[in-house]
């Protein structure tokens, strides 16, 4: 696979949601109610458990915190 | 980099580094359809297109890049004579290499030449049942052609994926055309809807009313899911949401949400002369950044303001609804092709289904209305009114 051989321009990457663990639809990080459903998005739903959201969200939750140690450690090499 | 992740996939490093991972690259504007919705006006090649010894430097220039994708499209890529030679040149590389096409006089000796050359894949354009599509495609034995392309796909083994351009005509077709696309083999269905730009401006009656969303996406949402039960993944395009009850459901949770419109952040649109845009689609008028034949494209994409305009994230850009929505920092007033071609300007975005449905709470609908012709030039723009009314207004249409 080829690589880029340097870096020519920069941009802020997308801010990240999270899932309303009620009415599985993405909201702001540490909102404390649901403003879609109302609901305490930190609950899980009946939904939330069965469709497996939990597990896929785990997963999605360490492929981004290894994403951005990688990038924390090229920065400071730079 | 990963080698499981499919190639287009963007990351948070690709984000930050603004690597143009896929390019869409219009390699003539040759064809031999006559699309009602065709957005560039395709037809005869533009005047001063690559040679195939500037397409394959250009091929150099983005894998330098970074580049991970190249998609060759029309016009109609094969319309050009040496386009197994610039497909080499992709994949020598180490890009991966797909071609959009609608499939007409795509033999199956052809296919076989792409397969061996190292294509990766097509992606065939499916707008409809027979009659329907052939209307669209404006040439009568075109959908029997783009079938026969899948099936020949099949017999050489090469991946075949579907694109469906949603019409105003289209959404009673959708049901049935996912049952023919499955039989035929296909893995991916794309689905995006028409957009407002060159020939579709003229057959403006051809564009869904936004307002429509609210029973298309349901519907959708509904093929989604039988879909995956058949082995059939329905891919929504980047003018297909957002952030509505259906979000989770085909862009994530494990995919990830929609991230924000990546015209010139991480994907390059090229034009068959070597005009370098932030996406394919763009009105040249007003995203062209110049050509690769004035400037080497690491510098256009470095410096020039036409390619730059998605990087910092504000939200300065948006207005109307978009401006103080919920998801405006990371939507953005989703796909830019699709708001600029409607109003000159990006950043309000009507064709949204969680704009839709938050509008229905207030008991009101949106429809657009043509108030001004596209003049005929590739990629032009005509202008449309934003028109906001009672959600019972049905008798005004």
């Amino acid at each position: 696979m080829t690589g880029p051989n340097r870096v020519v321009a920069r941009g802020r990457p997308s801010p990240v949601l999270t899932l309303c663990r009620q009415c599985i639809q993405f909201i702001h990080a540490g909102t404390p109610r649901c403003p879609h459903c109302l609901g305490d998005p930190n609950v899980a739903s009946e939904r939330y458990r069965e469709g497996g959201f939990a597990a896929v969200e785990a997963m999605r939750r360490i492929d981004d915190l290894r994403a951005r140690r990688s990038i924390d450690e090229a920065d400071a090499r730079t | 980099m990963n080698e499981n992740l499919p190639s287009r996939r963007v990351l948070l490093r690709d984000e930050i580094d603004c690597v143009p991972v896929y390019v869409v690259w219009e390699i003539t504007l040759a064809c031999n359809l006559k699309c009602l919705h065709c957005g560039s006006r395709a037809g005869h090649r533009r005047a001063g297109e690559l040679s195939t010894a500037e397409c394959v430097d250009v091929v150099r220039q983005l894998a330098e890049l970074g580049t991970r994708e190249i998609s060759i499209i029309g016009g109609e890529a094969f319309a050009r004579k040496d386009w197994l030679d610039i497909v080499r040149a992709i994949r020598e590389r180490g890009i991966q290499c797909s071609m959009q096409t609608g499939g007409y006089k795509l033999t199956a000796d052809m296919l076989r030449a792409a397969h061996e050359a190292g294509l990766n894949g097509i992606g065939v354009s499916i707008d409809g049942l027979e009659p329907l599509h052939d209307r669209l495609r404006g040439v009568r034995g075109s959908y029997a052609e783009a079938m026969r392309v899948l099936e020949d796909c099949r017999r050489i083994g090469l991946d075949a994926s579907v694109n469906t351009q949603i019409t105003a005509s289209s959404i009673d077709d959708l049901s049935d055309l996912m049952r023919v696309i499955i039989d035929a083999g296909a893995k991916y269905w794309q689905i995006q809807l028409t957009v407002a730009m060159g020939n579709a401006v003229d057959n403006d009656a051809l564009l869904i009313q936004p307002f429509e969303l609210a029973t298309l996406m349901p519907l959708l949402a509904d093929l989604h899911a039988e879909g995956r039960s058949h082995g059939l993944e329905l891919i929504p395009g980047n003018n297909i949401g957002y952030f509505g009850p259906y979000e989770a459901l085909w862009r994530g949770p494990d995919r990830g949400h929609y991230p924000g419109c990546p015209a010139g952040q991480n994907v390059i649109g090229l034009e068959a002369d070597g005009t370098v845009k932030g996406c394919p689609s763009l009105a040249t008028q007003r995203y062209g950044a110049g050509s690769v034949r004035d400037a080497p494209i690491a510098q256009l994409w470095a410096e020039h303001p036409a390619l730059r305009f998605n990087r910092e994230r504000g939200v300065e850009d948006l207005w109307g609804f978009c401006r103080s929505c919920y998801y405006a920092e990371v939507c953005r007033g989703g796909c830019t092709w699709t708001a600029d071609s409607l109003f000159g300007r990006r950043g309000n975005n009507p064709y949204c289904h969680y704009r839709v449905l938050e509008l229905a709470k207030r008991g009101l609908r949106e429809r657009v209305v043509k108030s001004e012709e596209a003049p005929p030039l590739s990629f032009a723009t005509g202008r449309f009114a934003l028109i906001e009314e009672p959600l019972d207004a049905r008798a005004a249409q």
